[in-house]
């Protein structure tokens, strides 16, 4: 799992590369916190290069959604894999985040 | 070579104080001599002059007395005036230095002028009256001077116009007769006197070469002179002016006024010359003697000649007796030179030029003679230093055969294990090192090897080593995963090491049946992989921290899986870090590029040829760390193939989220042997995933460490996923669905997993079984 | 004593040259007053250098002896031309002598008064009863008139020729020329500091010295010919200022033909004297005349 971020005034983009599972999850949530401003308005997560999401991984996503509305943000979910997408249809994420 | 002889020195030196002496010498011996001959000299003129004189002053002398004779008998009356004709005719002819004689009578009443006069006319003698009208005698200087001074007279020195210009002088006596018994002036008596003999005494004067004797008249006229032209024509005052010497005129006045002395004159063709005169009283004459100077030093001027030759020659003799006494006195310096080059090379009792004298070079012997027994001590202290030195590196060589023996360094290690070839090898830069590499079989199939570097270097890192080591044989265990031993064996370290000592190091398991291979690094470089038929590449691998430095720190295991022919490559920076003369490291590219030039796989050669490498590359450099090297190919054979694909089946893991990574690699193989498609892993490992974490945080205690059993296989198209552990009794299926439409802040962030599972497979059933949760997930596929 | 050979040989020759009455017209014997010396340098050039030749003059110079008449000479014959005092001249013509001045070679006198400091004679007045040496040869005229006209009794001591007395002290003072005697006095040893002088020039009596007289009759004769042999003559003397040693050369070969002790230092001394004597200087009269003013002073110091 790697990420890389592109951090603007207006929006936040962090692109998300590789596997996000149980063993790394945790790593995952402290980088995108690390990332994280409470005042942008908008974070854009784009999942173009992510393989694999467990659970795990689906808990942090929604944390990361809950936080945003908590701040009055939005998050974006942006070029998800077919099966990545099938996860979050499945899941029931699908009609709770914003998926472009 | 000797550039300046020290005795060339000594006389180049000398020299100049010995010249100057010389010169000083010389020149006070030719002032002595000089001022010697004057004296000399001025002795020998005065003598000249006065035995000329004296000899003159005889004649004249004798001269005189006969007018005075004359004179008594003319006063006495013994004389008629008759006979003066006959009486001077014959004085005349009995007295050879008479030329002629007169008597020149007074005026009186009865004869005016009257004077008898007898003269030598060639041989005879003739008389004649001379008095007459035209030779008035009364107003001549032979007369008229002795008749008017009243004493006698000598004439000017004048030539006789009647002879042979014969030079003459008269000599005027006045005579006095008695009349009326008064004793009245009567006239004069004079005779002349031919002055050849005294011409010839003065000029039969001989003084040295050029040196002669002049003789002067009252009037200062040269009467004789070695220059007939200046005789009666020049007195001493004329030549003086002409000469332009005024100092012969002041000379010519003292002469005339009769006085004798000294003085030194310069005259031309003569030069400088010293001039005696004396005076001929009775005539009022002079005679001087001239002794030319350079005619008086001569001889002086030869000795000196003589005596600066000599010098020059004993210069010389005393240039060449002070070289030769110098160079034989500094003959033993050489062999001192020579001597100090013989103890240079080592012979500390080189031989010493004796000598007798108690002088500096006595000193310089002794001095010598002490360097030499200081040397020899001090050389017998250093080789017992030496030898000290060498008991101490014999007992590390000791040591390190211990060390060595430590670890295994017999190849093949295991020839029953026919799946691994194996090859190591350290090589210390100091007798003992800090790097280690170990291998030993847990069981019969699983090999755990290791590798590390001590920081520091020598005793204390060997030391740390063998305790690492002995650590790591007591701790490893077949059941315990990589990271739990490298934990144990930190913690152990962090204790009581007060020298804050570490060790970076990387611990592996091979599962020599399946090429599992569990590993766990601390620090360590990352080892290589060598793929089968691949290049060889660095291992991704978590960098971890060296051991001994925090004992809470958490390693994690990680996973990978080799295949026949795969091999891994470890080894301790001092390889990479080899440096070269130039400060270039050895470099993990160049570590890589030599794997991969190596033609051989197999482990030993390889690690000989990554060792040519380095040592290639270092070159004379010296080897500044330990290189340690551990290669191990992992070879399946064919046989082992069956019995693997059984094996294959399932697969037993620790109870720890890490061994997911295992788990995935496990699966796709497995899905992949199964002959199904790859779209499907991601499922199936969603899935297995998702069960697996429940019976890792649900089944055990956080740290467990139990063992789970997972199979994966086909039955009909149905794929079957069945997870076994021995935790506490825990169905996930029984666990209820999450609400998926409720808005997400209002979603329980959990037990998606097991709803996951549920929706991607066809059938989730769980079943405890005599203590052992079996949970079996059904899934078609096609 | 010198026996006066020339004398002897004068009383021969006035026989002998008696004889002789008829000269041809350009044959000139001159007689100087005096022996061989520097002061008769001017003719020995004119002669050596042929002036007198150039002139058509056959020129013999004859030398007189120390004792001889000059003017004795002239008038026996023995010589054309004779070369005497002025005052020697003119009181020979006051006598009746039938001779005649054609030329006035020397302008100023050279006759003076000489005294040894020592002998305390500052003046010519000092002279008084003092020994005062006198040659014999006539060269009182000009001495007497000086000290008749001064009031001066002086003991008169006559000499021949030399300045011996002097030197030995036998006089006081000696009436000498400037140019010969003075210097001999000091060629003998005394430093012209030692001496006293008095020089007739100084006294008034700058009296031309040295002229040429030849007889009257033979000057009306041939005038050209006396003419002629003064101006020679002075071109001999205008040779001679400019080239001295020239001149002294052929005076030394003159006095040494003479048998005369001689010595350059004494005929350059000389030379010079004569010259400066030659030259009139301030007087107003060409060279070789004689001034009014100084035949008015010879006049009155023979009358």
């Amino acid at each position: 799992m790697n990420i890389t971020s592109q951090v603007t005034p207006e929006r936040i983009i962090i692109s998300i590369e590789g596997r996000i599972d149980t063993t790394n999850y945790g790593e995952f949530e402290n980088d995108i916190n690390k990332i994280l401003d409470t005042k942008t308005p908008e974070v854009v997560l784009d999942c173009n290069s992510l393989n694999y999401i467990s659970s795990s991984g689906l808990r942090v996503f929604l944390s990361l959604h809950k936080k945003m509305m908590a701040s009055g943000g939005r998050l974006l979910l942006k070029s998800l894999q077919p099966s990545i997408k099938e996860i979050f249809d499945i899941s029931g994420f699908s009609s709770i985040f914003n998926i472009g | 070579m000797i550039r300046e002889k020290l005795s060339y020195r000594i006389i180049s030196r000398l020299l100049p104080a010995i010249l100057l002496l010389g010169a000083a010498i010389v020149t006070a011996y030719y002032l002595f001599a000089r001022s010697s001959i004057a004296e000399h000299t001025a002795a020998n003129a005065q003598m000249t002059a006065k035995n000329s004189v004296h000899s003159i002053e005889k004649i004249v002398k004798q001269a005189e007395l006969i007018p005075a004779n004359l004179a008594w008998m003319m006063e006495s009356g013994s004389l008629e005036r008759d006979s003066l004709y006959h009486f001077l005719k014959k004085l005349v002819e009995n007295n050879p230095l008479i030329y002629a004689s007169a008597i020149a009578f007074k005026p009186d009443k009865n004869r005016r002028l009257f004077s008898p006069y007898a003269y030598r006319n060639d041989s005879i003698v003739e008389s004649i009256n001379l008095g007459s009208e035209t030779y008035n005698y009364l107003i001549m200087d032979w007369y008229q001077i002795p008749a008017m001074l009243k004493k006698p007279y000598w004439t000017e020195p004048y030539y006789d116009e009647g002879g042979a210009n014969a030079l003459l002088s008269t000599y005027s006596h006045p005579f006095y007769l008695i009349k009326n018994g008064n004793r009245e002036f009567a006239g004069i008596i004079t005779i002349d006197i031919s002055l050849e003999w005294l011409t010839q005494t003065v000029s039969s004067v001989k003084i040295l070469e050029s040196g002669y004797a002049l003789l002067i008249s009252g009037n200062g006229v040269y009467v004789t002179h070695p220059d007939r032209n200046n005789i009666m024509n020049h007195t001493i005052f004329t030549r003086a002016k002409e000469m332009e010497i005024p100092k012969l005129r002041e000379i010519g006045r003292s002469m005339i006024r009769g006085e004798s002395g000294f003085d030194t004159i310069e005259l031309p063709q003569i030069g400088k010359a010293l001039l005696y005169y004396e005076p001929i009283t009775s005539t009022g004459w002079s005679l001087g003697v001239i002794y030319p100077y350079k005619e008086m030093y001569a001889s002086l001027q030869k000795l000196n000649l003589v005596i600066v030759i000599l010098s020059a020659i004993a210069l010389a003799l005393l240039i060449i007796f002070i070289s030769t006494i110098v160079g034989r006195m500094l003959r033993p310096l050489t062999k001192f030179a020579k001597s100090a080059r013989v103890v240079a090379e080592g012979n500390f009792s080189a031989e010493l030029p004796q000598i007798t004298s108690k002088d500096e070079m006595r000193e310089l012997r002794d001095s010598f003679e002490f360097m030499q027994r200081e040397l020899t001590v001090y050389i017998s202290n250093l080789r017992e230093t030496t030898t000290a030195k060498e008991k101490i590196e014999s007992e590390l060589r000791i040591a390190k055969e211990i060390q060595m023996g430590m670890i295994p360094h017999i190849f093949p290690p295991f020839p029953q294990i026919k799946q691994i070839d194996l090859y190591a090898m350290l090589e210390s830069a100091k007798e003992v090192g800090g790097d280690l590499y170990d291998f030993f079989l847990l069981d019969e199939r699983n090999l755990c090897f290791a590798i590390g570097d001590v920081s520091g270097k020598g005793i204390p890192a060997s030391l740390f080593m063998a305790v690492t080591r002995t650590l790591l044989r007591s701790l490893a265990d077949r059941d315990k995963t990589t990271a739990t031993i490298l934990s144990e064996i930190n913690s152990t370290l962090c204790l009581n090491n007060d020298s804050n000592m570490f060790v970076t190091f990387f611990i592996g398991i091979l599962d020599t049946t399946t090429g599992d291979l569990r590993y766990c690094n601390a620090g360590h470089n990352p080892p290589v992989l060598i793929k089968s038929g691949a290049k060889a590449e660095y291992f991704e691998i978590t960098k971890g921290i060296p051991l001994g430095l925090f004992d809470d720190f958490t390693f994690n295991e990680q996973f990978t899986k080799l295949n026949g022919g795969d091999q891994i490559f470890l080894y301790t920076d001092g390889l990479t870090e080899a440096e070269n003369s130039s400060n270039e490291l050895f470099s993990e590219n160049r570590l890589i590029d030599s794997i991969n030039i190596s033609e051989s796989r197999l482990p030993e050669s390889l690690v000989k040829d990554v060792l040519r490498s380095v040592k290639l590359h270092v070159a004379d450099n010296e080897q500044s760390d330990d290189l340690t090297m551990l290669s191990i190919l992992y070879k399946r054979s064919d046989e082992d193939n069956s019995k693997g694909k059984e094996a294959e089946k399932s697969i037993t893991v620790q109870s720890d989220i890490a061994q997911l990574q295992r788990i995935n690699n496990w699966t796709e193989e497995r899905l992949s042997r199964l002959g199904l498609p790859e779209e499907l892993g991601n499922t199936v490992n969603l899935v297995i995933e998702e069960a697996f974490s429940n019976i890792v945080f649900y089944a055990y205690e956080p740290g467990d460490s139990e063992k789970i059993d997972l199979s994966l296989d086909c039955e009909g198209n149905m794929l079957v996923i069945e997870l076994r552990d021995r935790g506490r009794a825990f169905d996930p299926t029984a666990k209820k669905d999450p609400d998926t439409t409720i808005p997400a802040e209002e979603r329980e962030i959990g037990g998606l997993g097991i709803f996951l599972i549920k929706k991607l497979t066809d059938s989730v059933e769980y079943a405890r079984i005599d203590g052992v949760n079996v949970l079996t997930i059904r899934k078609v596929v096609k | 004593m010198r026996i006066p050979k020339s004398f002897l040989i004068a009383l021969l020759l006035l026989t002998f040259i008696q004889n002789i009455s008829a000269q041809e017209r350009s044959k000139i014997v001159f007689t100087p007053q005096w022996q061989p010396q520097a002061q008769f340098a001017g003719y020995y050039i004119a002669l050596e250098q042929g002036y007198y030749s150039q002139a058509g003059l056959d020129v013999t110079i004859k030398h007189p002896s120390a004792t001889s008449d000059i003017i004795k000479i002239l008038t026996m014959g023995e010589a054309d031309i004779v070369s005497a005092f002025l005052i020697h001249g003119m009181k020979a013509q006051r006598r009746g002598l039938p001779i005649k001045h054609f030329a006035q070679m020397l302008q100023h006198s050279s006759l003076m008064i000489v005294s040894r400091k020592e002998s305390g004679i500052e003046s010519v007045e000092d002279l008084g009863g003092r020994k005062l040496g006198i040659w014999s040869s006539g060269f009182d005229d000009l001495i007497f008139a000086m000290l008749e006209e001064r009031k001066i009794d002086v003991r008169i001591v006559r000499i021949l020729n030399t300045v011996n007395l002097f030197l030995e002290g036998g006089v006081d003072a000696m009436t000498v020329m400037h140019y010969n005697e003075y210097n001999t006095i000091v060629n003998c040893g005394v430093n012209p500091e030692e001496l006293n002088t008095f020089f007739m020039r100084d006294l008034g009596l700058n009296v031309p010295e040295d002229a040429l007289y030849c007889l009257e009759s033979k000057y009306k004769e041939n005038p050209e010919v006396m003419e002629a042999f003064a101006e020679a003559t002075l071109k001999g003397w205008e040779y001679a200022a400019n080239h001295k040693d020239y001149a002294i050369d052929l005076v030394v070969r003159h006095m040494k033909n003479a048998n005369l002790p001689n010595n350059r230092v004494h005929q350059r001394w000389m030379l010079e004297r004569v010259l400066e004597a030659i030259d009139p200087g301030e007087k107003p009269v060409g060279r070789g005349k004689l001034s009014k003013q100084d035949l008015q002073l010879v006049t009155s110091v023979i009358n």
